[in-house]
Parts: C-alpha cells; structure tokens; sequence
C-alpha cells in the first residue's frame, strides 16, 4: 500500500529540472563580425573595436567603402523566471579563429565584447556586440575570406 | 520506519541533480559569423595622351572640348570651324586592382600646355574622366571628386576629356603639357 506512493512522490521531483532544461536562451546573430575591405601591403593588423571602430597598424590600407562593423547577436530568454538574470560571455581563445578564403588564411584573435566578461538580461534580452583583431601577412592573397566562432553564454 | 528513512535520502539526492541540471540548461553558445575582404593593390598601366587635334588660330579665340558622344566615341566640339583631319581623341588611362572596388580620382583642375620650342602656353580645364559611355562627373560627397568602381575582373579603362581654351591669334605649333592624375581606392 505504501511503496506505490513513494514512486510518485519519486517522479515529481525529477519532473522539475528536466522542465528547466528547455528554459535555455535563444540567440540571434544580427551582424556579422566584419573587417571589411582592405589593401595587405605588407602585412599588420586590423582592429575593430566593439562599437565598431576599425584601427589598422601596420602597412595595411583600409578603404573606406566598407568600413567593417563589430559581431552582434541578441540575448532572448522566454522564461520570465530569469527576465533579470546575470551572465557570463566567454570569447574564444586566440589561435583558434581563422578566416578562409580561396588562396589563403588570416587569424582573428585578441576578442572583446561589450557588455565585457560579465552582463545582465534587462526584460529577458540583451544585445552584446563582439570586436576582435585580424591579422593580415605581406602580400595576402586577394579574395573574401569568412569564418565563424563561438561565444558562449552562462547563466550564474 | 526503516523504509521511511531510506526516503528522504534519495529526495535530498534528487535535489542536487535538479540544481545541476538548471546551471548546464543555461549554458549556450552563440555563433558569430565574421568575414573580411582583401582587396588587390591599385595600380596603373598604359596611358594614351588626350588630344585636341588640328586647330586653326583666329582673331578672338575660342574653346575645344573633348568628350565622349554617348556613343562609345569621342567627339570633338567648338564654336570656331574646326579641320576635319586629325580630329583628336579622348585619353585613356588603364586601372588595375581589386575586382568591384571603389576609386576616387583626383586631378588638377587646369593643365597647361607650352609650345614646343616656345613659351606660348594654352590651358586644359573642366577636365572629366568617362567610363565607356558614361561620365563620372562629380560626386557630391565633401571631397568633391570624381568615383566609380572597378569591373568584375578588376580592371577598367578610365577616358579623360576636357576643354582646351585657344587665345586670340594663338601662335602656330604644337603644344604640350602633362596632366598628374591620382587614383586612390576609397
């Protein structure tokens, strides 16, 4: 009479975290991380900041009919529970990003986002917008190159 | 009693697996799309020179302008009679680089021409860079100068007209100067 019971009670318990499970956030890439158009020369870097800014060392000429833009992506959580919830941005690691183009490749490292390390959801959303500095050789082959990474969210 | 209190140790380990769970539920990565254009370096090959032909002096002077017809040629045009020999021709100027990039070109607004073997000079101004059929013209941007784009395979042929100004019993000879033209990508 008792033991049919204990397994119900059992089972409602385990109910409740898998239904949070499903309470992950979405994400929606609005912007591509672009560095734009630029002539190689003898090689350097070029920057674009968060905000979008572009800065090139070194003997690379960026041209000013495409400017670059910073990554962005939105933050959408549906659950009402963690409309205000706090979280992690881990960027990816350097050496790990390359852009690929027809002839050749380029490293992108040294990311930065705004909000930086750390945000908090205001209404369930927020917009982090993502910069990084691609390296360019002497001489790097013409052509577009494009490739994707991964930011990685964390509820705490 | 005994089966109670086995109870209450597997509530307390099913609680520790819900927090667990939660925390890994909220953990998702985004994915960024990045991308960047490398354009080849601009540069210029052949010239051809812009002429204005034959002309024959008169008593008050008069202007020549060289364009293009709209018409994948050039034309000729002035208020005096001009010859019909040696009627001139549009210069060219060849552009390489990268494949649909942006240029901007900038060049003097007058140029001079000096008699060869003499100091008697004429001007070149309302100098205008055609492509094909088409005129660059003007921007309006703040710089003010004269843009387009590279074809497909990232060459382009840039034609320059402009109007040469004939003075008055302008002395007989030939005439020649040099115009600097810049080409930058933008």
């Amino acid at each position: 009479m008792m033991k049919p019971r204990l397994q119900w009670l059992f089972a409602a318990v385990l109910a409740l975290p898998l239904s949070q499970a499903w309470a992950a956030p979405s994400f929606t890439n609005t912007s591509h991380l672009s560095f734009g158009k630029f002539v190689p020369g003898s090689g350097g870097t070029i920057t674009i900041a968060p905000n979008g800014a572009r800065t090139a060392n070194g003997d690379v000429l960026p041209l000013i009919s495409s400017a670059g833009s910073a990554g962005e992506f939105i933050i959408a959580e549906s659950d009402p529970g963690f409309a205000n919830q706090a979280y992690t941005i881990t960027l990816p690691s350097d050496d790990t990003v390359v852009l690929s183009g027809t002839n050749g490749t380029m490293a992108v490292n040294g990311f930065t986002s705004s909000p930086s390390e750390t945000g908090t959801l205001s209404g369930g959303t927020q917009t982090v917008t993502i910069g990084a500095t691609l390296s360019v050789s002497a001489n790097q082959p013409a052509g577009a190159y494009s490739g994707s990474f991964s930011v990685i969210i964390n509820y705490y | 009693m005994n089966f109670k209190k086995s109870f209450k140790v597997v509530v307390a380990a099913a609680a520790v697996a819900a927090a667990f769970v939660s925390v890994e539920a909220a953990a998702a990565s985004a994915n960024v799309t990045t991308n960047a254009t490398v354009v080849a370096p601009l540069a210029t090959g052949a010239t051809t020179a812009l002429d204005f032909g034959a002309l024959i002096t008169d008593a008050t002077g008069y202007t020549v302008q060289v364009t293009n017809d709209g018409m994948g040629a050039y034309m000729r045009g002035s208020s005096a009679t001009l010859p019909t020999y040696n009627e001139g021709a549009v210069g060219t100027i060849a552009l390489s680089g990268g494949a649909g990039a942006a240029y901007e070109v900038t060049a003097p607004a007058t140029v001079t021409l000096t008699r060869v073997s003499g100091t008697e000079t004429m001007d070149v101004s309302a100098i205008e860079f055609m492509v094909g059929y088409t005129s660059l013209g003007t921007d309006s941007d703040i710089d003010g100068n004269m843009e387009g784009t590279l074809d497909g395979t990232g060459n382009l042929t840039l034609q320059v007209g402009g109007t040469l100004t004939v003075g008055a019993n302008q002395v007989a000879g030939s005439y020649t100067g040099t115009m600097a033209v810049t080409v930058n990508y933008m």
